[in-house]
């Protein structure tokens, strides 16, 4: 904080003489804090380890042996979950905090260690045959538990993650449109199906005052797939696609509603520019096809998006004006 | 000088610093707020989201604004397209005046016609001609200079320094061979009067407002000083650009003084950092320690990648957790607490994303007629490269 700037408040009256004496005494004994740089560090080291170690396993699977790697990742796993089991605070349906920063890693590390586990015991010994829904399923369901029973965050968005790889779709932010055939019906149905379930799950865990931080991560993942999807069957079933557009319309109004209950920029932004990707499909599709074509649907079609950005640009403006005095 | 307007400008700087004082509890909420009114700020500054928004539909404005014109010039030569991309680029300029003339102040759409400004009228000045490096860092040089000098936006400052460093490295190649083998400590020597130059600047009231941009200007200068002093540098810019004709493994004229200078810089920035406190030294510092290893480990082969890895894991481990124990109580005005930060709650979401996306998740086969393979969900394990 600079002082001499505090010195001029406290002339034109703004602030106390005892103020002023607290951001001198502050100013002056400010700590130069390593935080950032420290972290950073051991963040590297573990990356550098876990990584130099997973290679040296791999060189030498011969002579360790299958069952001793499982056995050491079983180990890791089930001493985080002790550990957590053993310092966690009480459940309860509110937020709880972790007992110390070290907390929140160490589970975090158990759960990873516990889907490498099982993904393991899949490639290598085949435990579950062909039915490969179980790899996923089990660590989703344990996934699920120990976000609500230890409350964390990181391991719900892991949980709602592996939910939708048992699904068949990958959700993580940015693999979801490069992984995903979105040209494939029953991608664009489960990613529709999923999207729906996600958003109720927000909406029962705000009813039932479940963990209701939890609510965020389920409504942005499922606005995002849900959106994502319908879109995708707009382009996939082109002979209903308006039927789709209404669909998108639709949601793109209760996030709308939803905007204006949270008081949220976010889906905002993010319903306008979904909602734009639709109607612009619309207007260019109807374009193109009742004038085939030619050069002329090319100029009107730049003579849209300049007059639609420009709308949408004095749209948001008033949105953030009405959503700021909401 | 500057677009904006300079009272607003420094009433926001006077309501950061109460809302910095505010957290630390040095001055009372009524103080806070009495602050605030006291010093009104007129800009139009939307919330982050709509920024971006705006962000992005100016862009959108801006390519189809291009793609009508280019329509228009279907059949137009090279001269003409890049004449306008340069008019474009002009009439964005001016746009922006406007935007900013009507309040907007990081507004996105002002942070977009600034870049969009630029851009367009280097490309023109390419289109038109084939114009040389060193004369692509001129033009990019004035025309950032003057939009940082304006509407003092900081990685435009940034640019200004590398274009600067770049053409005073360009113009002194030019002079002949001897000029070739002193090319290293003639960019040494710009990049540290840079870096005098900035931070000078930097603790003067009057540039207040060009704070971050001269920040941004040093850590540029900084690590320009060690990329020409850097041994992978200096001997790889001199075989592709310089054609020097060096076999694999023999090394270049001086070489020995180049190899201390890729060890000894980042520890003295560290030295330095840690000695005056200052952040951006320190952090420069740090980051450059893994260039230094890179370019160890790009010549000579000491040990496997793996032990390695292992090696520097553990030792890296090992200094962190001494130093979080050391400085468990605040010793010589250095420790590890936590800057008090009122994003923190933000930053928690957006934690939870990078989990989502850096870890691994067994990925389910769509199509269960073949093997369960490990797909292709997260990046952070060993699998797929060996």
């Amino acid at each position: 904080m600079d002082t001499n700037l505090f010195e001029k408040l406290k002339e034109d009256g703004l602030i106390t003489e005892a103020s002023l004496a607290k951001v001198k005494a502050a100013d002056s004994n400010r700590l130069f804090s390593l935080h950032w740089e420290i972290t950073t560090i051991l963040y590297l080291g573990v990356l550098l380890l876990t990584t130099g170690l997973g290679v040296l396993v791999y060189k030498n699977i011969d002579t360790i042996g299958h069952q001793a790697i499982l056995i050491f990742i079983a180990l890791i796993s089930a001493g985080g979950f002790i550990y957590c089991f053993k310092n966690k605070f009480p459940y309860s349906a509110g937020k709880v905090e972790s007992p110390n920063v070290g907390f929140d890693y160490i589970l975090l590390l158990a759960c990873l260690t516990f889907i490498i586990f099982i993904g393991y015991l899949q490639y290598q010994y085949h435990v579950f045959g062909d039915r490969f829904g179980l790899v996923t399923f089990i660590p989703m369901v344990v996934l699920f538990f120990t976000a609500y029973f230890f409350d964390h965050l990181g391991i719900l968005s892991l949980a709602v993650t592996n939910l939708c790889a048992w699904a068949g779709i990958t959700v993580t932010p940015l693999e979801i449109l490069k992984a995903n055939d979105f040209n494939n019906v029953t991608i664009i149905v489960t990613g529709i199906i999923l999207g729906i379930g996600l958003i109720v799950a927000g909406i029962l865990t705000r009813r039932r005052q479940l963990k209701v931080h939890f609510a965020f991560t389920y409504t942005n993942f499922g606005m995002h797939l849900l959106f994502i999807s319908v879109i995708a069957a707009m382009f996939e079933f082109e002979k209903i696609y308006f039927l789709w557009f209404l669909a998108l319309t639709g949601i793109a109004f209760y996030f709308y509603k939803e905007a204006f209950r949270v008081k949220s920029f976010y889906l905002v932004l993010i319903l306008t520019l979904y909602e734009y990707t639709g109607i612009s499909y619309v207007v260019l599709n109807f374009l193109f096809t009742t004038m085939n074509s030619d050069l002329g649907a090319v100029y009107l079609a730049c003579f849209y998006f300049i007059g639609t950005a420009v709308g949408l640009i004095l749209f948001l403006i008033r949105m953030n004006k009405k959503l700021k005095s909401a | 000088m500057i677009a904006y307007n300079t009272t607003w400008l420094y009433n926001l700087l006077i309501r950061d610093q109460a809302d910095e004082a505010l957290n630390r509890h040095c001055i009372t909420g009524g103080e806070n707020e009495r602050i605030f009114t006291a010093h009104a700020v007129n800009f139009y500054t939307p919330n982050f989201f709509v920024r971006i928004g705006l962000f992005i539909l100016t862009v959108v404005i801006a390519l189809f604004t291009l793609g009508l014109f280019l329509l228009a010039f279907l059949s137009g030569s090279d001269n003409q397209i890049g004449g306008l991309m340069i008019f474009l680029g002009v009439l964005a300029y001016i746009s922006l005046e406007v935007m900013v003339a009507k309040r907007h102040y990081k507004s996105g759409v002002d942070d977009a016609l600034l870049w969009i400004a630029p851009a367009s009228i280097v490309a023109g000045f390419n289109i038109m001609a084939t114009i040389s490096y060193m004369e692509n860092a001129i033009i990019i040089f004035i025309l950032s200079l003057f939009l940082f000098i304006r509407f003092i936006n900081m990685v435009i400052a940034g640019i200004a320094g590398i274009a600067f460093i770049s053409v005073l490295f360009l113009a002194f190649i030019k002079l002949g061979e001897s000029a070739k083998a002193t090319a290293p400590f003639v960019v040494m020597i710009t990049s540290a009067l840079l870096y005098l130059f900035a931070t000078k600047m930097l603790k003067k009231e009057k540039y207040k407002f060009y704070f971050n941009g001269l920040l941004l200007i040093s850590i540029v200068a900084l690590t320009g000083f060690y990329i020409a002093g850097n041994y992978f540098v200096v001997r790889e810019t001199s075989i592709a650009m310089f054609n020097l004709d060096l076999q694999e493994g023999q090394a270049i004229p001086l070489g020995w003084l180049f190899w201390i200078l890729t060890f000894i810089i980042p520890v003295i920035y560290i030295a330095r950092g840690i000695q005056k406190k200052d952040v951006v030294l320190l952090r420069v510092g740090l980051a450059l320690i893994a260039a230094m290893i890179f370019t160890v480990r790009y010549y000579y082969h000491v040990m496997p990648a793996e032990t390695a890895a292992v090696i520097g894991g553990v030792s890296l481990i090992a200094i962190s957790y001494a130093l979080i124990r050391y400085l468990r109580e605040p010793k010589y005005g250095f420790t590890y607490k936590k800057e008090d930060d009122p994003m923190m709650m933000e930053k928690l979401q957006i934690e939870s994303l990078i989990i989502a996306e850096t870890l691994p998740v067994v990925q389910q086969p769509a199509d269960s007629g073949f093997q369960f393979g490990g797909g292709s969900g997260g990046g952070a394990g060993a699998s797929g490269e060996f």
